[in-house]
């Protein structure tokens, strides 16, 4: 086990390595000159002469090498400095320390109920599998993962806001504001979710121990909730480091329909304003959590499944 | 006899019939709590000294105030300053309002004006057209409640650009991002949530007329169908900037709509001075069949579905006063634009676009983001009947679009420029006065920059506004540099029983003294 956390951790850091050096290199090839636009800001007249571009040049560093701008922002990243905003002059770390707290909320909520959501769903269609209830839930998350996020909020919004008044339309006040931001970003994750559990379920259910289950006698539910389920579970678990990715990717449309001050609309925020600082910093936060989250699925999936671990000693 | 008896009979009846019931007015609420559902959050943050240039959005002038006020009509009124005159030849002297307070208490004297425009103003982070034109000792307090203003080079112009909020009066010592907001206006800040919300109360200490609403929350609710559920699910009164398609079912819906004057102009800047490849546009000719070539009524009717009105002039008709009657409407005339590009040597080639010497006339079109695919589509097929082949660039963000016109990647600009300040000649010499810097994509010289010179010393409003007037006529009808397009207004929607009297065209004006609400 030791040994597996080991290799998964030196698998990790390269590839947050590799990270740190795409995030910087994209806002370096992006069109458009950040020394430019920094300049142009700060001009009374909004018009840089070539002595301020030179200038924000120079306090941006980007006056050096390619390699050392990227040593640099690199060892900048050590110190938690991922440099200031374009757009309001606070250090980026701050901004997304502001906005986490939202997002975090938002996604543990549309994470939880995916999983709480999938998990029976799926069940309900394996066990009764091919039955109209079946095609029913098919249906249900063929819609779920593919309709728009925008489309849905907005199906969501004249329903249960402005139709049935049960619900406020936007904003992050009241607790049940997160219910239709949640709904609309848990409806594509439950939809993958759920036909996974089914498809998992349905393999483990023609394994020889189940059978052999169902020769000794147990009931059908507890074969299922006992033996069943759990073994089919261990597939699903990696598939939710994705649906983090998933569901960071949606909050940006999300977050910005329901007017949530998050991580997802301070990157909108950062692209039109093109705020090169913001939206490298974001690129690293929402890559870097992604990896964590892949990291700890990887880890937790050595716990419950002995034959990783095990697998994992044999092959070191 | 019996006549007077029967007049007698009927009046003895009048008085004793039944009193009609009485019309039920509704009577304005002095405690009204009115929820608004505004656009992005612009309002500075603690330290963002960058943000604090969009001047406070969406309250601008109700928390911070100017020495002058810029009216609804675009005319000047006195704000903390009572009144300010000419002293020849150059200097500006403002005699400041006593008694006003600020927010914390602080009484306004000359030296939070000294502080505002004599040093804080001259660090240079906002209202460059002012600041523009002062210089190391430009700002003298002459006592408690005077001040002298003198450009280091003449402008005359200078209390119809000083009023615009940027150049708000602040406490000495502190700044627009200062927090708490302290500033002498009709509305305190009591709370402020970034990104989300911002509740102003009225401020009983203001020396002017008291706003009618006690109290007002402004939600930051960027998406404009979001703000639409929200007033429709009763979660806010009012919304801010309707998207002029929605406007219909809003009405039908039995919501009230309130439009201004237009504030902003829809208009075609043609690149006239460009080189090669950006060099066609520089024809007179091809200037003038493109302008003769847009039905803007039905521009009007398809881009904004009749919620605008047909462009005319640069700066709004109420800039210019009674001289905007000079401008005459603009003629659509296809048949004109295809004999003068017949004339000029435009040929229509085998697709229907015209050639001259194996070159086709294809214009590359740029726009600011917030124009629509629409508006773009509709010229592009505009043009492309008459011969013109339209290429057109949609910027996704402003950045993009500066990008295009900073490199002079384009041929035609759309752009809506925004008249916040009471200077008639702003917007003619902002963008094609040749003295000015920027202006070289654009600017006609010649007789133009005579009349602009005459604007910008002429010692009375109506002399500015008449050769505003004269100007706009060269670049519209006969230089044919600028092609106004349509004049819009600001779009205001709410549930019954609330209202906005008088709303500015200029979103950065708008006070909101008059947002009401009824018992």
């Amino acid at each position: 086990m030791h040994r597996y956390v080991v290799r998964r951790l030196a698998l990790a850091l390269p590839t947050l390595l590799g990270l740190m050096v795409l995030s910087f290199t994209l806002i370096v090839l992006t069109p458009g000159d950040p020394a430019v636009e920094l300049a142009r800001r700060r001009a009374p007249s909004g018009e840089a002469t070539p002595l301020d571009i030179a200038r924000a040049r120079e306090e941006l560093r980007l006056d050096r090498p390619y390699p050392v701008q990227l040593g640099e922002w690199i060892l900048g990243l050590g110190r938690a400095d991922l440099g200031r905003s374009f757009s309001t002059g606070r250090p980026v770390s701050t901004e997304l320390a502001d906005r986490l707290p939202a997002t975090g909320q938002l996604a543990v909520a549309a994470l939880m109920l995916s999983v709480l959501l999938a998990l029976p769903l799926g069940a309900l269609a394996a066990l009764h599998r091919n039955s109209p209830l079946d095609q029913l839930l098919r249906i249900g998350a063929l819609l779920g993962a593919s309709l728009p996020g925008f489309f849905l909020a907005y199906l969501l919004i004249v329903v249960f806001a402005t139709t049935l008044h049960l619900l406020p339309v936007a904003g992050r006040g009241e607790p049940q504001s997160v219910i239709l931001p949640t709904l609309t970003l848990a409806a594509g994750p439950t939809a993958i979710l759920s036909r996974l559990v089914r498809a998992s379920l349905l393999e483990v259910l023609g394994e020889d121990f189940i059978r052999t289950a169902r020769a000794r006698g147990l009931r059908e539910g507890a074969i299922v909730a006992r033996h069943a389920l759990p073994n089919a579970l261990l597939g699903v678990i990696t598939i939710v480091g994705s649906l983090v990715g998933h569901l960071l990717a949606g909050a940006v449309i999300v977050e910005t329909i329901f007017a949530w001050p998050g991580v997802g609309k301070l990157a909108i925020e950062a692209i039109q304003q093109r705020d090169y600082t913001l939206i490298q910093g974001i690129v690293l936060f929402v890559g870097t959590v992604f990896i964590v989250v892949n990291l700890l699925v990887d880890l937790s999936y050595a716990v419950v499944d002995p034959r990783v671990r095990i697998g994992a000693a044999g092959a070191a | 006899m019996a006549l007077v008896i029967a007049l007698i009979a009927v009046v003895i009846a009048a008085a004793c019939a039944p009193a009609a019931a009485p019309v039920a007015i509704p009577q304005k609420d002095p405690n009204a709590d009115i929820r608004v559902a505004a656009g992005e959050d612009q309002w500075p943050a603690q330290g963002e000294t960058f943000k604090s240039t969009t001047y406070s959005y969406p309250l601008n002038v109700n928390v911070f105030e100017p020495l002058v006020i810029l009216g609804s009509d675009y005319s000047l009124k006195p704000g903390l300053a009572e009144s300010w005159e000419l002293v020849p030849p150059n200097t500006w002297r403002f005699h400041i309002r006593r008694n006003v307070k600020f927010h914390s208490g602080h009484v306004l004297t000359a030296d939070d004006v000294l502080w505002t425009w004599g040093e804080r103003q001259m660090e240079g982070k906002t209202l460059s057209t002012v600041v523009n034109t002062l210089g190391p000792g430009s700002v003298k307090q002459v006592d408690d409640y005077t001040i002298d203003i003198t450009p280091k080079v003449p402008n005359l112009r200078l209390p119809e650009q000083i009023l615009h909020p940027e150049g708000a009066i602040l406490q000495r010592g502190q700044q627009q991002d200062t927090k708490p907001p302290n500033g002498t206006g009709p509305f305190k800040v009591v709370e402020y949530k970034p990104a989300d919300r911002v509740i102003v109360e009225r401020f009983d200490d203001y020396w002017g007329p008291k706003p009618e609403a006690k109290r007002i929350t402004f939600r930051f609710l960027p998406d404009a169908q979001t703000r639409i559920q929200a007033l429709r699910a009763g979660e806010v009164d009012f919304i801010i900037d309707v998207p002029p398609d929605a406007v219909r079912s809003l009405d039908s819906a039995g919501f009230h709509i309130v439009r201004s004057k237009p504030g902003r102009n829809q208009l075609i800047y043609v690149y006239r001075n460009g080189k090669a490849p950006h060099d066609i546009t520089g024809e007179k000719a091809v200037r003038q069949a493109i302008a003769l070539a847009v039905d803007r009524k039905a521009y009007v009717a398809t881009v904004f579905d009749d919620n605008a009105e047909i462009g005319r002039a640069m700066a709004p008709a109420a800039v210019l006063g009674k001289f905007a009657d000079q401008i005459p409407a603009a003629t659509y005339d296809t048949a004109r634009a295809r004999q003068l590009l017949d004339g000029a040597g435009w040929a229509p080639g085998a697709d229907g676009i015209r050639q001259k010497g194996g070159r086709r006339l294809s214009l590359e079109l740029i726009a600011w983001a917030e124009v629509t695919s629409t508006a773009l589509e509709f010229l592009q097929s505009q043009l492309k009947a008459v011969g013109i082949d339209t290429v057109i660039k949609k910027a996704a963000d402003t950045p993009t679009y500066s990008n295009y016109y900073r490199e002079n990647a384009f041929d035609l600009d759309l752009e809506v420029p925004n008249q916040n300040d009471g200077n008639p000649a702003f917007l003619p010499v902002l963008r094609m006065y040749s003295k000015n810097p920027g202006t070289e994509r654009f600017a006609p010289g010649g007789a133009f920059d005579d009349i602009a010179g005459k604007a910008l010393s002429a010692t009375s409003v109506e002399g500015a506004q008449d050769a505003s007037a004269q100007m706009t006529k060269i670049l519209i009808q006969e230089d044919f540099t600028v092609i106004p397009l349509a004049g819009l207004y600001r779009l205001y929607a709410m549930r019954k029983g609330i209202d906005l009297a008088g709303p500015h065209p200029s979103a950065t004006n708008q006070l909101w003294m008059t947002l009401s609400g009824s018992k």
